[in-house]
C-alpha cells in the first residue's frame, strides 16, 4: 500500500482551503473560467495561423471584455434605477400573491373540501423586512464587491489563456515518477469531459436565453432580455431549470398593476418552445455523453447541491460529481493492476 | 523546462548545460528529423527531464501509457515477463506508440543505474501540433516512418526465428 488514498484526503484538503480563500473572488474566478473555455480555441485557431500568442489572446478576449463592460454597465444602470421601486413593488407582488392564494384556497374549499390557510401565512410574511429593501438601498459593499470582481476578469482570463497549459505542466512536474502518466491521464480524462461540458453549458444557457427572450419579446413582456437571461441561467440547471425558469416572469407578472390570466399560458408557451429546443436539440448535441451520471444518481445531487449551495451549487453539482467518476476510475484502473503486479 | 541560451559569460568554458543536451538529443531522434530548429525547441521545452534510481521502473509492462521517452544520461533495460529484451542507452529514444493512443505498455522499462530521462507526453505534443500544422505533419510523417521501421524489423526477427526453428525441425 503506497498510501494514495492518504495523498488523495490531503490534496482535497488543501483544493478546500484554497477555495475558502479564494472566495471573496469567486465571481471573478468563473467568468474568467469561462472566458478561458469559451476562447482557447479562438485562441489555438488564430495561433495556428500565425498570429504571436498575445495578439491572439487580446484579439479573442477584446470583444468578450466589451461584452461584458457593456452588461455590467447596462444591470447597475438598471438595478440603480430599480431599487427605489423594490418596496413598492414587493408590496404590491405581496397583495397579488395573497389574493391568488386566496382564490386558490377558495377552489380547494368548494371542489374537495379542503382548507390551508396559505393566505394568511403569506400576509404574515412581510418580503420588506426579509430582503431589507432600505439596507439594501443603503449598502454599497456588494456593488463595490462585484465591482472589484469584475475589474479582476481581464487580467485574470488573460494569464489563463496566456500561461494556464505552462502551469498546468508545472503542477504535473510535481507527480512523483510513478504516477506521472496516470497524472496526465486523470487530468486528460477530467479536462476535455468538464471543457466539453461547461462550454456545452454555457451554448445552452446562450441559445435558451435568445430564444426565450425572443418569445418573451413577441409576447409583449418587459425586460424581455433580462427575464430570457433568467431563463438561460435557469435552464443550466438540471431537471429542475423549466421549474425555476417559470418563477421570474411570474413574479414579474403577480407584481405588474393588472394581472392578466392570459399571460401565465404566454409564459409557459415560450418556456415550452424554448425548453423544447433546449431538450430535442441543444442538449442532445452538445451536452449528450460529456459527464455519463445516472438520471437518478444527478436528480438526488441536484436536490440536495441546492439545499447546501444555493443556484452555482445545483449548476456546478454535476460537473463536479462527472469529475470525480473520472478520477475515481482512473486511479480504481490504474493503480489497481500495478499494485497486483508488485506483490 | 527553459531552453532559453545561458549568457556567454556564465559559461567561458561552453560547457554543456543540461537543457541544451536534452535538446541535442532530441533533435537527433528520427522524430525530429527535418523539423526547424526553433519548432524542435518550442517543443523540446514542453518535455520533462526526470531522474530514476537504479532498479526504478519508467514505466511497467501493462500500464497506460501517454509519453515517449528518450534517455538522456544513463541506461534502461527493456524487460518483458522477466526476460530482458534490450539495453538502451544515452540518446535512444523508446515507447514511441504511446504518442498515438493509448495503448498499454508491452514492455517495461527499468532504469539500471540514475538515470535521467525526458518524457514527451502524447497531450502536449497534440497541443503543440495544433498551433503549428506543418511541423506538426512532419513530426507524424516521422512517427509512421519509424513505427514502419519497428515493424519491418520485428517481421524480421519472426521470419529469422522461425526460418532457424525450420531449419532445426529438417535436421
Amino acid at each position: 500500500m503506497n498510501g494514495w488514498p492518504l495523498r488523495l484526503v490531503l490534496v482535497s484538503i488543501g483544493l478546500a482551503v484554497l477555495a475558502w480563500v479564494l472566495s471573496p473572488i469567486w465571481l471573478a474566478l468563473l467568468i474568467s473560467v469561462l472566458f478561458y473555455l469559451l476562447l482557447s480555441p479562438l485562441v489555438s485557431m488564430l495561433l495556428a495561423r500565425g498570429a504571436s500568442r498575445d495578439r491572439a489572446i487580446i484579439m479573442s478576449l477584446l470583444p468578450a471584455l466589451l461584452i461584458l463592460v457593456y452588461a455590467a454597465v447596462y444591470s447597475i444602470n438598471s438595478l440603480r434605477n430599480y431599487l427605489p421601486h423594490l418596496a413598492a413593488d414587493l408590496e404590491h407582488l405581496q397583495q397579488s400573491a395573497t389574493l391568488a392564494l386566496l382564490q386558490f384556497e377558495t377552489y380547494l374549499e368548494q371542489m374537495i373540501g379542503l382548507r390551508l390557510r396559505l393566505a394568511e401565512n403569506a400576509q404574515v410574511l412581510d418580503l420588506n423586512d426579509i430582503l431589507q429593501t432600505d439596507k439594501l438601498l443603503e449598502s454599497t459593499g456588494v456593488f463595490a464587491n462585484i465591482a472589484i470582481n469584475l475589474t479582476l476578469v481581464p487580467p485574470i482570463a488573460y494569464f489563463l489563456l496566456r500561461d494556464f497549459r505552462r502551469w498546468r505542466d508545472n503542477a504535473l512536474s510535481l507527480l512523483p515518477n510513478e504516477h506521472f502518466e496516470l497524472g496526465w491521464l486523470m487530468y486528460y480524462g477530467v479536462s476535455t469531459r468538464m471543457q466539453a461540458y461547461l462550454r456545452g453549458l454555457l451554448w445552452q444557457a446562450l441559445i435558451l436565453a435568445c430564444i426565450t427572450s425572443t418569445g418573451f419579446w413577441i409576447a409583449g413582456f418587459p425586460s424581455p432580455i433580462l427575464l430570457g437571461v433568467l431563463t438561460g441561467v435557469a435552464g443550466l440547471v438540471p431537471y429542475l431549470g423549466p421549474f425555476l425558469a417559470m418563477i421570474a416572469p411570474l413574479v414579474m407578472l403577480l407584481s405588474a398593476a393588472t394581472f392578466d390570466p392570459g399571460s401565465i399560458l404566454q409564459i409557459l408557451l415560450v418556456l415550452t418552445v424554448g425548453f423544447g429546443f433546449d431538450n430535442l436539440i441543444t442538449v442532445p448535441f452538445l451536452l449528450a455523453g460529456t459527464v455519463n451520471l445516472h438520471p437518478i444518481v444527478a436528480m438526488v445531487a441536484v436536490v440536495v447541491a441546492g439545499n447546501v449551495g444555493g443556484i452555482p451549487a445545483m449548476i456546478l453539482v454535476i460537473p463536479v460529481l462527472g469529475m470525480l467518476k473520472i478520477v475515481l476510475q482512473t486511479l480504481l484502473n490504474g493503480l489497481g493492476a500495478p499494485i497486483m503486479q508488485r506483490e | 523546462m527553459k531552453l532559453s541560451q545561458p549568457h556567454l559569460w556564465l559559461n567561458p568554458f561552453k560547457r554543456e548545460t543540461l537543457d541544451t543536451q536534452v535538446l541535442k538529443a532530441w533533435r537527433a531522434t528520427p522524430l525530429l528529423q527535418g523539423i526547424r530548429a526553433g519548432v524542435c525547441e518550442k517543443l523540446v521545452e514542453r518535455t520533462h527531464v526526470r531522474q530514476y534510481q537504479p532498479g526504478e521502473y519508467v514505466f511497467r509492462e501493462g500500464d497506460s501509457a501517454v509519453a515517449a521517452a528518450l534517455i538522456v544520461q544513463g541506461n534502461v533495460v527493456i524487460r518483458s515477463d522477466d526476460n530482458d529484451i534490450a539495453r538502451l542507452g544515452a540518446g535512444e529514444f523508446f515507447g514511441e506508440a504511446a504518442l498515438l493512443e493509448d495503448t498499454p505498455r508491452s514492455a517495461s522499462a527499468v532504469a539500471e543505474g540514475v538515470t535521467l530521462v525526458s518524457l514527451l507526453v502524447r497531450y502536449q505534443l497534440e497541443e503543440f501540433v495544433q498551433h503549428r500544422p506543418q511541423a506538426g505533419l512532419n513530426i507524424m510523417t516521422n512517427l509512421a516512418h519509424l513505427l514502419l521501421a519497428r515493424l519491418h524489423r520485428g517481421n524480421n526477427d519472426h521470419t529469422e526465428e522461425k526460418n532457424a526453428n525450420d531449419g532445426n525441425a529438417a535436421s
